[in-house]
């Protein structure tokens, strides 16, 4: 590996083209920091005065701190949901064997991977149909249905490396199933359900076409960032965006340190 | 033992956060459904206090310039969901059920369909008073009533005008063809909306006679406009989707020929530049809004004062100021400079509205939508 | 292992479970709330998509008339046909631009960098947790007339007046989704290179294999199944984007969704819109399908030492 005297095209290459496609990923989101401090109203460069009046706008902006609430609402219910059903079919699908389960695995995952706008619209169909008047329940039933997926997986895959055999020992010296359960099965998997709760969290949160379909009056963030950015109100989500990636970075570290944690354990 | 330790107190910090956001959000929730108020008020103020009206409208007619006055002299709540075409108003009333809209205000396209359809309620005019001050002309107009009964009150009229930045065309454009000019290739833009084919219609001299005609074009006609609407496309650098996008485009420097709305030089001048609004030979459209009670809601009466307020001369003033368009009580010019009576053409409406073509109910609706999607797909 | 699972479970409950090993109670209770869920939420939807698909439509509210009319527009209509068309092509294009900007980087960081490689796997999936909507608008900002990308070729001198093709354009569109599913395609990628044990890569390399012949003989084959994973999950993604085009694409931008989109929230022909959506449904099931097989033919590392 070690060749340093011999100028390496194919690794200067291999580095350069990494190098690009970091600042292919990163740029147009810090470009949307900096012209988050920006004190003119129209993205024009280069950027000549420097303000942070567009998060005061933000934190005025009762519409928007509504539409925020509601989507912590739907995330918060929406990851419950997730867990309750998500959890349960994680232990049917690894602990049992029943007709149709290989197809069960498949129907759960779909609405995590078919286009958000087939699910939404065929939603609101039948919501429609049944008179149900579209409103954050709907939108929590939605989110609720692709997050049970989300938990499925998250968990089911941690289920797939435990070691069995540690539970039986358990039963085996006396304790019984509930105590096995909660003493020892879900110690071990409680990382995998705080990870697959957070991701839940932070992709309910960010969900627009499901949500999209199924919205009321009361508009979730993104719907009602989409809504502000169709009618051309840039800055102040520019300062939006800001707040919305430091909190996926705070959050994406908490998670890495949770896995690491798992590694160490 | 270290990990371990940090990880038991992870988890209940978790739980901790996520029961204080339920109740959080639980206690936020209650500050929207006070306790219902003492006596139902007979279209007088009482009884409104704490309630929330929802309104389904064009962008600027939820404008906090008159909209805060309402709100805090019957101490209720208004909420606004914007739309951006006629179409989308259609599609969320029907889509969004029951009564989750209580106010709208669908332009002349398809107001009439609104009551055909059953979605609208009739409008107990003993509460609002102001109909009285209304231009005649607006009442006059009988697409929003049904068997004596009144469904809708004249809010506000404007026109699709050609938009032009004067600091770029120094002289005003007399023709629509200005579009098709190869000099502005990609600095044009048009509404995302099937308005487009009025206008070609118009273009074709359809309205000569018979102004309805735009809106009830055939097969052959519809071809046509399309043809020529595809023949634009490499002008266009964009379709607005709302008049706040066609702003921005104006702002951003991407367009300097558009249709649009007042709304926008009134909007996009105040940041000091110099748009201006033009009636080319071939005509215009128009639309004239009004204000619906959708049948659904649970707050007729409150939605009748919301009418109510909003229609008196010196909140119509305001919104003239926000909104840039003609208002529907003549009174609020005594409340405005030369100026802006002149701007929005409240000194001169019957003459003004002669040159307007003012949008009428598309029939075959669909097959407008179609087209004008072709054209898009193209 | 299966049979280890009856078997401790049917220690506490014999007779119940002896009689209906498949279907014993505890299954149930685990099984039944989802299934409920997924029947309303999930098959009644789009059950009703379905029927909804063969109603006819007039003056914007459903007919209850049964009809193949929807179908045979959508295979008739260029607007409809020719729009699914392309949105394959743009998907296509989107797939193919996300590998290839992926792959190098995925290689890159997990044979490359021997310090912090944990680090730097977090910042590239950072941008997965960071809202769509921000990453697409993004674009907005860096491609305008006024924008960085223009006003930087302008100083630099490569152009000499600001380029429209960039922002609302076909380009625009493709640009931005690639960008956000470049992340998604490159962690599929990063996860099955990683399980590639160096001994492997040394024994090639021992047996005289050059960097090429062992990165396309040994590499890429075991990273295939990421790689297919990765590349069917950006076509699907892009297949159901709507919101891009609308946001950065120009006048002929229009894709599927777009259609689906107009059809449910503008036009009110949900008929329709249903049938383009069925059709949809089954184009995506039918890729999800075929990619499912070929990732168990493409036998991944991992996989095969744990000998299926």
């Amino acid at each position: 590996m070690d060749k340093r005297f011999k100028f390496d095209w194919l690794h200067a290459g291999l580095s350069t083209s990494a190098v690009l496609v970091f600042a292919f990923i990163y740029l147009p989101m810090i470009v949307v920091v900096f012209y988050s401090f920006s004190e003119n109203a129209v993205n024009s460069f280069p950027i000549r005065e420097w303000s942070t009046k567009w998060y005061g706008v933000m934190m005025r902006d009762t519409a928007l701190l509504d539409s925020l609430k509601n989507s912590l609402i739907v995330a918060v219910a929406g990851t419950l949901i997730g867990l309750l059903l998500g959890i349960p079919a994680a232990f049917a699908v690894d602990r049992f064997h029943f007709p149709g389960k290989a197809l069960f695995e498949r129907i759960v995952l779909l609405p995590m991977i078919l286009p958000g706008i087939i699910t939404g619209v065929s939603m609101m169909s039948v919501f429609v149909l049944a008179g149900v008047k579209l409103s954050l329940i709907t939108i929590l039933l939605g989110h609720g249905t692709f997050l049970i997926a989300v938990v499925m997986t998250q968990v089911y895959a941690r289920l797939k490396r435990f070691n069995r055999s540690i539970e039986e020992a358990s039963m085996d010296l006396g304790a019984t199933r509930m105590k096995t359960f909660f003493r020892i099965t879900l110690p071990n998997i409680r990382t995998a359900i705080i990870g697959a709760s957070l991701l839940s969290f932070t992709l309910s949160l960010d969900e627009i076409a499901v949500s999209y379909f199924l919205t009321g009056r009361d508009l979730t963030l993104p719907v009602q960032i989409w809504a502000m950015l169709r009618r051309g109100i840039t800055p102040e989500v520019n300062a939006i965006s800001t707040m919305i990636f430091v909190f996926s970075v705070v959050m994406i570290v908490i998670v890495t340190r949770l896995t690491s944690e798992k590694s160490e354990a | 033992m270290k990990s371990r330790r940090s990880r038991n107190k992870f988890l209940p910090a978790l739980v901790a956060a996520i029961t204080a956001l339920i109740v959080l959000s639980a206690c936020g929730g209650k500050s929207e459904t006070p306790p219902a108020a003492s006596g139902s008020g007979g279209g007088s103020n009482a009884g409104t206090s704490g309630k929330t009206l929802n309104l389904l409208t064009w962008e600027g007619y939820a404008d906090p310039k008159f909209i805060k006055g309402f709100e805090d002299k019957f101490g209720v709540k208004v909420t606004a969901t914007y739309f951006g075409s006629s179409d989308e108003l259609v599609a969320k009333l029907k889509g969004g059920g029951g009564d989750t809209f209580d106010v709208i205000s669908p332009s002349s396209d398809v107001a009439a369909y609104l009551l055909h359809e059953g979605l609208v309620a009739p409008i107990n005019l003993d509460h609002v008073p102001n109909y009285a001050n209304l231009a005649s002309k607006l009442k006059d107009m009988k697409d929003v009533q049904q068997d004596g009964k009144v469904y809708g009150v004249p809010f506000t009229w404007g026109p699709d005008s050609l938009i032009y930045d004067a600091d770029v065309i120094k002289t005003p454009p007399d023709s629509w063809n200005v579009f098709w000019d190869p000099q502005y290739k990609g600095k044009v833009s048009i509404w995302d909306d099937i308005s487009n084919i009025y206008l070609i219609g118009q273009m074709m001299g359809l309205d000569a006679t018979d102004q309805s005609k735009v809106y009830n074009m055939t097969e052959d006609q519809l071809q046509e406009a399309k043809k020529k609407l595809i023949e634009l496309k490499p002008q266009i650098r964009k379709y607005w989707a709302s008049g706040g996008e066609l702003n921005d485009l104006f702002s951003n420097k991407e367009v300097v020929l558009a249709v649009g709305w007042p709304l926008t030089p009134t909007t996009v001048n105040a940041s000091g530049r110099n748009l201006q609004e033009t009636i080319p030979k071939e005509g215009i459209t128009g639309w004239i809004d009004r204000l619906m009670i959708v049948n659904a809601s649970k707050n007729k009466e409150l939605a009748e004062t919301y009418i109510n307020y909003v229609t008196d001369e010196q909140v119509m003033k305001l919104v003239a100021d926000a909104t840039g368009y003609g208002v529907a009580n003549l009174n609020a010019a005594k409340h405005m400079s030369a100026e802006q009576a002149k701007a929005i053409h409240i000194d001169d409406m019957e003459n003004y509205m002669k040159k307007v073509n003012f949008w009428q109910e598309v029939k075959d609706r669909n097959r407008y939508n179609e087209i004008w999607n072709e054209v898009k797909a193209q | 292992m299966q049979d280890e699972a009856a078997l401790a479970i049917n220690k506490n409950e014999r007779p119940t479970a002896r009689r209906q090993r498949a279907w014993n109670p505890r299954l149930l209770i685990l099984l039944i709330p989802p299934i409920i869920w997924l029947s309303i939420f999930l098959f009644a939807p789009y059950a009703v998509l379905f029927i909804n698909s063969f109603w006819k439509v007039d003056f914007g509210s459903i007919v209850h008339e049964f009809t193949w009319g929807n179908y045979t527009k959508f295979f008739t209509n260029s607007l409809y046909y020719g729009t699914f068309l392309k949105t394959l092509k743009i998907a296509a294009w989107v797939t193919v631009f996300s590998i290839l900007l992926s792959y190098p980087l995925a290689y890159f960081i997990n044979f490359k960098i021997k310090k912090n490689k944990q680090l730097f796997y977090t910042l590239v999936i950072i941008p997965l947790w960071v809202s769509y909507l921000v990453r697409a608008y993004a674009w907005k900002i860096v491609l305008g007339q006024d924008g960085i990308l223009n006003n930087v070729l302008l100083a630099v001198g490569l152009i000499d007046h600001p380029m429209e093709i960039f922002l609302y354009s076909q380009y625009a569109v493709v640009l931005a989704l690639t960008h956000i599913y470049t992340p998604w395609v490159l962690m599929s990628i990063y996860t099955s290179l990683e399980h590639i044990p160096r001994d492997v890569l040394e024994a090639s390399k021992d047996l005289g294999a050059g960097r090429f012949r062992t990165f396309f003989r040994v590499v890429l084959p075991l990273s295939l199944p990421g790689l297919i994973a990765g590349a069917t999950f950006a076509f699907v993604l892009t297949m159901g984007d709507f919101l891009a085009p609308q946001l950065l694409g120009g006048t002929s931008s229009m894709m599927v969704s777009n259609v689906v989109y107009s059809l449910f929230g503008v036009a009110n022909n949900w008929p329709l819109g249903s049938t383009i959506g069925i059709l949809t449904l089954f184009v995506v099931l039918g890729i999800l399908q075929l990619t499912h097989r070929l990732e168990h033919r493409t036998t991944s590392f991992e996989a095969g030492t744990r000998g299926r």
